[in-house]
Parts: structure tokens; sequence; C-alpha cells
């Protein structure tokens, strides 16, 4: 069930109420949750539970194995089988299709016949998400920075419904100790948490809606019609959009899990801020960096080496990190863009360092240079990664210098309005943010509700009719 | 990917990150409640929230917070909720909502509420969930107009009157880059898929101006939630269309509401009701001068879902049966060989592509394009003319 539903509000409501009362039981309370949860992600196909229970199941077994052997051969051969079954999951429900697809067609051209069979394979939502946590899981195991969970903590550490389909990806380390404990019933921080679910939904259901489809869907279904000013704007929307969807989505999952009594880890930092695309790495998704620098990018070997091994390196994670996101050739070339700006970036910090020359002033015109220049290179992928194809994202940027003269109905002072805020509210400082939650968390009780009721209501009255799904789920 | 050494890669990797509002970034939430009270209800005091300064609440203090913001919301949002309830399947559930949303919701509408959301709307420039294409290739103020007397007149033999085009309108004019053909594209959530594609590959030919109209989670069978019929005529008054291509249906094996009366999906009064309004919808434009191509639902991954749409089908095949209006089936670019569903089809060149979304309804851009030149193809066939330059 989608976040911002009544549906959704209703299911939160006994699940927060359960969660409370359950807390002084700690056994009732996990197998409650697990419940709860499993109910939570079969509202969209009850299939997929057994997806979910399975990769729990896999990652367990894999963890007493492994915990169970001391030499470091056999430790890593076991490693590797877990590995492969978790990855397994993965690969066959997101990543069959194309892999076929691409091969079939390949050996069709080359005048071969087909020899993998094209089915249809439904994607079960937040399959990417749920897999890396347990990869995770498995792998901090295996490297001893954590212990292996009683099967009941991993279940719950693993489907806890506020991050299960779209995250944020949260490390064993981060959650289980949260899962232990019991949590304070007295000290909730429902300031924080009314703020960020609020602004949460005000980023999805308003900004996100609004710039897609005022400007987004028209001009990527169609960019042939579309002048080039709308082409400008929409790419730039669509970097508020998904922006505004994601951060949105997050925001409500850390929301949630402060009113449960846990704490996630943050996911975004004003990414559009960001003076190099190494810097915005650390902004966006954060929780999906660090996962691909911990987990692939530093065991491929990081930063040791040569310099072209470390361009593999950056090449193979941002190539793979873009995959992740979707089986399609257009996230290859998105996770391709950046791929090849970090190496470029990368190669310009080692050769000041090897020529001795001092960092560059961090003048204020520079630092909006880089600023500018970085969203630009940002937005160059973002068309890659929104485009229903190659073909679609090449006439894009095409139609980008051929056009200026039409007419742009689609850019109305509105449309600009929002695009300009999405970007513009990046700049917040954010002790401003955190002075609003402390005035906000003094009000009576019934004031904090009352006024919450008005900001739902003006959510709701300036969102769209229906609810469109967060491009996240997809992933 | 930082540029620090493997050595401060590893020594910064492993810890915990600093988990939200948790200054003291010890990772575990910072909470440690060791026995107690843990019934809830806080000591009297203000409680704080540890490492933050925020004031903590207790758990039922939030859950008083919620009820009461709900509350508000549910009093103030009624129009809206009463609206959602009203468009929902016929049953038990719905008539419960609406019975409890109508009196709170002429409530609001007595406070003037229900204007704020309709000002909000026109503000925002909503006409409802659709999806609004325009082509730019001719300015409205040039646009052909539609009228039967302004076709193109060619003499049979003998005399006998204006010759007919293969779908029984009279002949039209080949359509140029000076006079183009207006188009317009109607459709529920496939025709979100199929239009902009359509309207995109129909502009391209140089001699089609084209406009699309397109509304998630419509169709015919509830003009309660959502009135096609009268949102058509708009549309006709709009754009003028020679030609108006219809897909629509997937959201239509539901049961009718016939003066007053439950009509259930399947039975043939459903049949002749909902064929009364498909033709009713397509005389629509056939009176104002325009030919309409009523595009079947194609086959479905789900065998119910699949079988509903015949259905559906027959009625929009029924409807063809006057002159003006063609039915063409999408299963013919849609489906196997066998007319059965297909996720994956081979192109021109031999190439296998996706045509349908893994949900097994919806089309996929490579579908919607195949689709596209296909109903093109049909729209030649039967209006007698040519795009293709």
């Amino acid at each position: 069930m989608l976040f911002p539903t009544t549906d959704f509000a209703i299911f939160f409501a006994v699940a927060f109420t359960a969660n409370w009362l359950l807390n002084p039981y700690p056994r009732v309370w996990k197998l409650a949750m697990v419940a709860l949860s499993y109910f939570f992600y079969s509202w969209w196909d009850w299939r997929f539970v057994f997806l979910l229970a399975a990769e729990t199941v896999v990652a367990q077994a894999g963890v007493a194995v492994i915990g169970r052997i001391e030499a470091p051969r056999p430790r890593r051969i076991a490693l590797a089988v877990s590995l492969v079954a978790l990855l397994s999951f993965l690969l066959w429900f997101k990543y069959y299709g194309f892999f076929a697809l691409n091969v079939d067609n390949a050996l069709h051209g080359l005048g071969g016949g087909r020899v993998l069979p094209l089915v249809r394979v439904t994607l079960p939502v937040g399959v990417s998400f749920f897999t890396f946590m347990a990869i995770s899981y498995v792998v901090d195991v295996y490297r001893r920075e954590i212990e292996p969970a009683r099967p009941v903590d991993l279940a719950v550490y693993l489907s806890f419904f506020p991050h299960l389909v779209a995250g944020p990806i949260v490390r064993g380390q981060e959650l289980l100790p949260q899962i232990r404990r019991r949590r304070d019933p007295r000290r909730i921080d429902f300031g924080r948490a009314a703020w960020l679910i609020a602004a949460g939904l005000f980023k999805k259901v308003v900004l996100s809606s609004y710039i897609a489809s005022s400007i987004v869907d028209p001009v990527f279904a169609a960019p042939r019609q579309r002048s080039s000013l709308e082409i400008l704007v929409a790419i730039y929307g669509y970097a508020v959009q998904i922006y505004a969807d994601f951060s949105g989505y997050t925001d409500i999952a850390i929301g949630l899990a402060l009113l449960l009594g846990f704490r996630f880890p943050d996911n975004f930092d004003a990414p559009y801020t960001a003076r190099s695309l190494q810097d915005f790495w650390r902004r966006w998704h954060m929780t999906l960096s660090r996962w691909l620098r911990d987990y692939l990018y530093i065991p491929l070997g990081g930063n040791r080496g040569s310099r072209l091994l470390v361009a593999r390196n950056i090449m193979i994670t941002m190539l793979l990190g873009g995959l992740w996101h979707g089986a399609a050739w257009t996230f290859i070339a998105w996770g391709a863009i950046h791929g090849v700006g970090q190496v470029i970036g990368h190669e310009n910090r080692q050769r000041r360092l090897a020529a001795g020359l001092e960092p560059l002033a961090n003048g204020r015109g520079r630092v909006a240079l880089q600023r500018f220049l970085t969203f630009q290179v940002v937005c160059l992928a973002w068309v890659f990664f929104r485009a229903d194809s190659m073909a679609t994202a090449f006439t894009l940027l095409g139609r980008l210098f051929t056009d200026w003269t039409a007419a742009s109905p689609l850019v109305t002072p509105l449309v600009v309005l929002a695009v300009a805020f999405g970007i513009g509210v990046q700049y917040v400082p954010s002790d401003a943010v955190e002075r609003l939650q402390r005035t906000f968390a003094r009000f009576p009780v019934a004031a904090q509700g009352a006024i919450l009721g008005v900001v739902l209501l003006a959510i709701t009255t300036l969102g769209p009719q229906g609810v469109a799904p967060f491009i996240y789920y997809r992933f | 990917m930082t540029d620090i050494t493997i050595d401060e890669e590893i020594a910064a990797a492993p810890g915990p990150a600093t988990p939200s509002g948790d200054p003291s970034g010890d990772g575990s939430g910072g909470i440690d409640v060791g026995g107690g009270d843990d019934g809830g209800g806080d000591d009297g005091g203000e409680t704080t929230v540890e490492g933050t300064g925020r004031r903590g609440l207790g758990w039922r203090q939030v859950l008083a917070a919620g009820l009461v913001c709900f509350a508000l919301w549910f009093l103030l949002d009624a129009p809206t909720l009463l609206r959602s309830a009203e468009a929902s399947p016929f049953g038990v559930r719905r008539t419960v909502a609406v019975d409890v949303l109508r009196p709170v919701a002429s409530f609001d509408r007595a406070l003037g509420l229900s204007h704020v959301v309709g000002a909000a709307d026109r503000v925002m420039g909503r006409t409802g969930m659709g999806v609004v294409q325009l082509s730019r290739s001719v300015p409205r103020s040039a646009r052909h107009s539609a009228r039967p007397e302004q076709l193109a007149v060619s003499s049979s033999p003998g005399g006998h009157g204006p010759a007919l085009a293969p779908d029984g309108f009279p002949q039209l004019a080949q359509p140029t880059n000076a006079d183009p053909l207006h188009v317009l594209v109607v459709g529920d959530s496939l025709g979100v898929d199929l239009s902009s594609p359509l309207v995109d590959d129909l502009v391209a030919t140089g001699v089609v101006d084209a406009a699309a109209d397109a509304h998630i989670d419509t169709g015919l069978s509830r003009p309660d939630y959502f009135d096609w019929p009268a949102e058509l005529s708009n549309d006709l008054a709009r754009y003028s269309p020679q030609v108006v291509v219809v897909f629509m249906g997937a959201n239509d094996p539901q049961n009718l509401v016939v003066d007053g009366n439950a009509v259930s999906f399947g039975t043939a009064a459903w049949s002749t009701a909902y064929g009364a309004r498909v033709s009713a919808f397509a005389k629509e434009a056939t009176d104002t001068g325009a030919r309409v191509i009523l595009v079947g639902m194609p086959p479905m991954a789900d065998p119910g879902l699949s079988a509903a749409m015949q259905v559906v089908n027959q009625q929009f095949a029924l409807a063809a049966r006057v002159p003006g209006v063609t039915y063409f089936a999408s299963s013919n670019a849609l489906a196997d060989p066998s007319g059965a569903f297909a996720t994956y089809l081979p192109d021109a060149s031999g190439n296998e592509i996706q045509v349908r979304e893994p949900d097994g309804t919806h089309i996929t851009p490579a579908g919607a394009d195949r689709l596209s030149q296909a109903i093109i193809g049909e729209m030649e066939r039967a209006l007698a003319v040519h795009f293709q330059p």
C-alpha cells in the first residue's frame, strides 16, 4: 500500500498502537512487527512475501554457516555461495528479461537462433532494496563487524515496513541493536517526525506530481513536438521531480520510523548544492552510495592501484549502480555519465596533488560555478534516466538546440516557480529547519494535531486526485 | 567514492552512519529503557528526546495528536473524500463510505471549503487526471472545420453524390501540410500509454495535426466518476477533429447504474446498456462530422481480465456498424499469432521487443509505437488517405 493513502493511514494507526502496547514484551513485539510488515508487503501481491521470506532464510542460513567456520578459504566460499544465492533472486526477477532479450536479439542479428526463453517475470516491489540489505548483513557478519542475529531479529530487520519497499538501505549494525532494545515510549521525537512526514508528503504529493504532469511527462513522451525551452525546463523539472519524489518518500519513511521509536540514517543532503559529482554522491541516495562504496568499490580495490585500476573500479561501481535502478540501457548510460564524470574529477584532483598545487580557493564565484556545472552534468544524466529509450534521450538532447523560437505553452510561471522552488529549497539552512521543529514541538499536543490537520488538508488540496506510485518503487 | 586511502576508507566505512537527528552519533537510537515505566504517559515534567533538545511526546500523546489531525482533515476534506468514495466499486464499502461522508461534505460546502479545492485546481491548471497534448503545427484559428459540407467531393460516375470512403463517410481530401487532417485521441490509462506515441507519429507525417486527452482510471461505465461524454463534447468544440481515436475500456468491466438500478457485469442487460453508451459516445463525434476509430482492448495476462475485455470489445465492434465508425482490434498489433497475450513480439527486423509492462496490462513505449503504426495504417485504409511522405 502506498504511504499517502487512507489505507496506509489506517494500517499505521494499528501498527503504531501495537508497537507501543507490545513494546514491554520483546518477543511478542518482534513477531507482531514481522506479521504487520508481511501484511504490508502482501498488499501489493501476496506472492511477494514468499520472496521476502526466502531471502531472509537464505541470509540467515548463510551467516549460520559463516559463523561456524574459522578457516579463511572455506569462510570465503560460504560467503560467495550466500551472495550468489541472494543475488540470484535479484537477477531473476529484475534482469532475466533484459538479459534474455538482448542475448537473443544479438544472436538473431548474427544469424543464430534464440537460446533463452522470453518469459514474463513480475517485478516484486522493493526487491533491490531488501536484497541489498540482506547482502550487507551477510557481508558484515563475514567481516566480523556484527554477530549473526537471531532469526526473528533478522526477519524484523529485513521486513520492517517503513523501509521495506523503497529504502533507505539500513545497515544491520544500525537497526539490529535498535530492534534488540526496547524503545522509550515517553520520548518520541514527534516534532521531527511530523516535519519529515509533512514535508515528505508535500514534496511527493504536490511538488513532484505537479511538475511531472505539467511538463516532464508531456515533454519526455513526445519530444518532437516540444520547443527547446520546454525541453530545457522539463530536464530541470525532472531533476526536481525525482528529488522531491524520492526524498519525499524517504522522509516519510524516516518519520514513520521515528514514531515507532527507530532512527534511520538520512538519505539526502541537499544534493543539488554539490560542487562535484563526488560531492553529489555524498548527498544523493546516501545509503545506496555508501553501500556501493563499502560492498563494491572498496572490495574491487577502491583507490588502491594504478590510475587505470581506480578508473576501472569507479566505472564498474557506477555502471552497476545504474543497472541497479533498472534493466535498461538508459540506466546504464546514466551510470556511465556519472562514472566518467567521477573518473575525470578524480584525475584532476590527482594531477593537482602530484603537481603540488594548492587546493582551489573557495571563492563565492568559484563555488557557484562548481555548483552550476555539477548540476548541468547531473541533469544531463537524468535525461537518460527518465527517457524510455536511448533514442528518446538523444532526440530530447538534439532538440535542446534546434527550436528556441517556437511557442512554449508548457512553460508557465507556476511551472518555473515550482522548479525554482525545488532547487532553491536545498539552500535553506538546516538550523532553520531545526528551529522550526523545536518550536512546533513546544506547542500543546492538540495544537500540534490541529496544525498537522490543516497541513494535511493543504497537501491533499494542492495535490492531484489519485495517487501516483513513488518512482523508486520500481527499483 | 572518495580520495582517501584504503585504510581510511575501511576505518570510515564500517562504523554505523549517524542516524537521523542523533548528534550523539552512537547509532544506537540513543534510547535505552532499562525497565520501569513502559506503559506510556510522561512523568509530569517536559521530556526531551535524547541528544536533540526537542520536546518528546509519549506514545498516547502522539496517538492523540494523530487523531486530532485526521479528524480535522476528515472534516475539512470531506468533499474530496466523498468523490473518491463515489468513484469506488459499487458495494457495501462504498455505500457506507458515501453515507458517512455525504452529510459532512454538505457541511463543508456550506462553509465554502469546496471552493478552495476548486480554486486550487484552477490555479494549478488541473482539469482532471488527464494528459493533454497539443500539436503546434497549425494555429487553432486556422483549424479546418470537420463539417461534412466542407469535405472534398468528387463526382462518382453518373453524378450520384459524393464518393464514400471505406468507413462509409464521404471521402476526405488528401491532407497536406497546409491543410492537415485533425485527429483527437481519447482514452483511459492505456490511452495514456498510446496517446503520446500516436500523436507524435501522426504529427511526424507532416500532414496531421493531433491532440490527445486521456485520463487514468476512467471509462464509460462510471460517468458519476468521470463524465466522458461531457469531456468529449468539450474536446470536439475545442479541437474540431476530423477523426477521433478512442482507446478505453480496461476499467469498464464493473457494474453499471441504469436509471437508479444496478446492472451486473457479464449479463445481457449489461451488454445492452454498455453498448448503448459506446454507440452514443461515437455518435457524439459523428454528429459533428468526425469519424471515429474504436480501438479494442488488447489481451491481458490475467485470463479473467482478458475475458472481460472480450465482452467490452464486442460492444465496441457492434458500435462500429454505422457509417463513420470503424473498429480496430489492437490484438492485431499486441497479440501473438494466435491472438493470445504476449509480453514480447518481433519487430520489423525480427528482433524481439517488449510490448507489455510487467503488470500484464499496460503497454510499454515500444508496444505503444507498434500499436500507433498499426492504427495509422488502419486510419489510412478506413479514410482512404495517405499519410506517409
